[in-house]
C-alpha cells in the first residue's frame, strides 16, 4: 500500500472507531433535571421551534450569592442601609437636587472637625478626589488599575483610622466617610476579572451617594475655614 | 434606595451580524466559530438561562447533546460511560454558565467543560493515584496493538487507543469527528500551530504503530 493511499484508508477507517450509537436524549435530560434542578416541573421532549413558553414553570435562579456583583451590590445595600440607620432624623426632603441637600449639609457643617480640619485630613481627600476621578477615567490601563487598587487600599485604611476616630462625630463627615468606605472597599476588590459591570456599578454608587460632589464640598470648606 | 440592578442581557450586547454565511462558502464547523449571527442567537440563549428559564436550558441542551455524545463515546467507547460523562457535563455546564464571558463561542466552551469532565473521569478510572502521562502511551494498548486481528480495521482501532491522551483527543476530534483546527484548539486550551502539531504527531505513530500491517 502506498503512503498516499494509506492515509486515505486511515482518515476512513478511523470513522469505525468508537462509532457512537444514537444517543438517548430524552434518558439524558431526565437524569440532568433530576441531578441540576431536582423539586421543578420537569420541562418534556425536545422544544420545538414554535413552543410557546410555559409561564405556570418555576423559573430556575442560580443562587444569588454565586455572583461576584451581587454579593458586591448585597454589601453595599447593607452598608448603606446601617449608614442610613445610624444617621439621627433629618428634615423632610424638599425639591431641592439631592446633590445641592448634599453640599448644603456639608458647607452646614462646616467640616469643623479637629480631625478633619487638619492638613492631613485635606492630604486625605484631596488623595481620594484624585483617585476616584482617575476611576471614572475610560483610558486606564492594568498598571494603572493596579496603582487604583493599590492606592485605594491605603485610602481606606485611612477612611477606617477617620471612622473610628472619636473626634468624628458630625452625622455628616461620618456619612461621607461610610460612603467613601463602602466605594473604596468595592476598588480594593477590583481584580484582573473584574468585569466592566463591577465598574459600572461603583460609578452607579459613587453617582446615587453624591459621593464626589460632597466630596469636593468638605475639600472647599475646608480650605475656606482656612 | 434603588439597588443597582443589572439585566442578565447586558453582559451580552447585541453585536453586528455579518452574515458571512450570505458571502462566503466555509464548512459547517468554521461557521460555528466566526459567524457572529449564531453567536448574537446563543448569547441571548445564555441571558435567558441565566435568568431562570428552563425552557432556555432544554434548548441549549438540545443545541449541543448530540456533538457532546458523540465526542464522550468516541473517547470512552463505552454508552453508559458516555451517557454518564454527558450528564456530568451538562449539569456542570448549568451549575457553571454565570462564568461563561462570551468571548468564545458557545459550543467552544460546552466542549471545553466536556474534555474536562473526560480528562477527569479518566482520572479516576486510573485509580485516583496516578496523573495521567499526556505523553506515554497506553502499554496495555500497545500490546493491543501487537495482538490485534490481523484485520487492519482492528489494528487501527487499537492503535489510536494507544495513542498518548492528547494526540489522540486531537486525532478523534479533527480527523473522525471533523472539528476544525481553531476548535480544538480553543476547547483544548492550546495554540492552533500546537493542534496542528499534535494532529501530525498522531498521524506519524499511527503510521508507525500500522507498519506491520501495512506490509502485509
Amino acid at each position: 500500500m502506498q503512503d498516499e493511499e494509506f492515509d486515505n484508508w486511515l482518515r476512513n477507517a478511523a470513522r469505525t472507531y468508537n462509532e457512537p450509537p444514537a444517543p438517548d436524549v430524552e434518558g439524558m435530560w431526565v437524569a440532568i433535571e433530576n441531578e441540576q434542578f431536582a423539586g421543578s416541573t420537569p420541562v418534556p421532549t425536545r422544544v420545538a421551534a414554535s413552543f410557546t413558553p410555559i409561564t405556570s414553570i418555576p423559573p430556575l435562579r442560580a443562587p444569588w450569592y454565586n455572583s461576584g456583583w451581587m454579593r458586591v451590590a448585597a454589601a453595599l445595600v447593607i452598608g448603606v442601609g446601617l449608614g442610613r440607620v445610624s444617621l439621627p432624623p433629618t428634615a423632610p426632603a424638599t425639591s431641592v437636587p439631592p446633590t445641592v441637600v448634599a453640599a448644603q449639609a456639608i458647607a452646614g457643617s462646616s467640616v469643623l472637625q479637629p480631625v478633619m480640619n487638619s492638613p492631613e485630613a485635606n492630604k486625605y481627600m484631596g488623595e481620594t478626589i484624585a483617585l476616584l476621578a482617575s476611576m471614572q477615567s475610560e483610558t486606564r490601563n492594568a498598571a494603572q488599575d493596579k496603582e487604583l487598587v493599590s492606592g485605594a487600599g491605603d485610602l481606606l485604611n485611612t477612611t477606617r483610622f477617620l471612622l473610628d476616630s472619636p473626634n468624628t462625630n458630625n452625622p455628616n463627615v461620618r456619612g461621607l466617610l461610610e460612603d467613601l468606605e463602602l466605594v473604596l472597599a468595592q476598588i480594593v476588590q477590583l481584580s484582573n476579572k473584574t468585569t466592566a459591570g463591577d465598574v459600572e456599578m461603583i460609578h452607579r454608587a459613587m453617582e446615587q451617594r453624591d459621593v464626589m460632589p460632597r466630596l469636593r464640598t468638605a475639600v472647599a470648606n475646608n480650605y475656606s475655614a482656612e | 434606595m434603588p439597588g443597582p440592578t443589572r439585566n442578565p442581557a447586558e453582559r451580552f450586547p447585541p453585536t453586528p451580524c455579518l452574515y458571512l454565511r450570505r458571502h462566503v462558502t466555509l464548512p459547517e464547523s468554521t461557521l460555528l466559530v466566526l459567524d457572529p449571527g449564531p453567536r448574537h442567537a446563543e448569547r441571548a440563549l445564555v441571558a435567558r438561562v441565566l435568568e431562570g428559564d428552563r425552557i432556555a436550558s432544554r434548548e441549549l441542551y438540545d443545541a449541543h447533546v448530540n456533538r457532546v455524545f458523540r465526542l464522550a463515546f468516541r473517547l470512552c467507547g463505552d454508552e453508559d460511560h458516555a451517557r454518564e460523562l454527558v450528564q456530568e457535563s451538562f449539569i456542570r455546564i448549568f451549575s457553571q454558565l454565570s462564568r461563561f464571558r462570551g468571548d468564545a463561542a458557545l459550543s467552544t466552551w460546552v466542549h471545553r467543560v466536556t474534555l474536562s469532565v473526560v480528562a477527569n473521569a479518566r482520572r479516576r478510572d486510573k485509580k485516583h493515584d496516578r496523573e495521567i502521562d499526556f505523553d506515554a502511551t497506553d502499554p496495555i494498548a500497545d500490546e493491543a496493538v501487537r495482538d490485534a486481528d490481523p484485520d487492519l480495521k482492528e489494528g487501527l482501532h487499537a492503535a489510536i487507543s494507544a495513542l498518548p491522551e492528547i494526540y489522540r483527543i486531537t486525532f478523534v476530534m479533527h480527523d473522525i469527528e471533523g472539528y476544525t483546527h481553531p476548535e480544538i484548539a480553543a476547547a483544548t486550551g492550546v495554540a492552533v500551530g500546537t493542534s496542528k502539531g499534535r494532529l501530525f504527531i498522531a498521524r506519524g505513530q499511527l503510521r508507525k504503530m500500522l507498519e506491520p500491517f501495512r506490509k502485509e
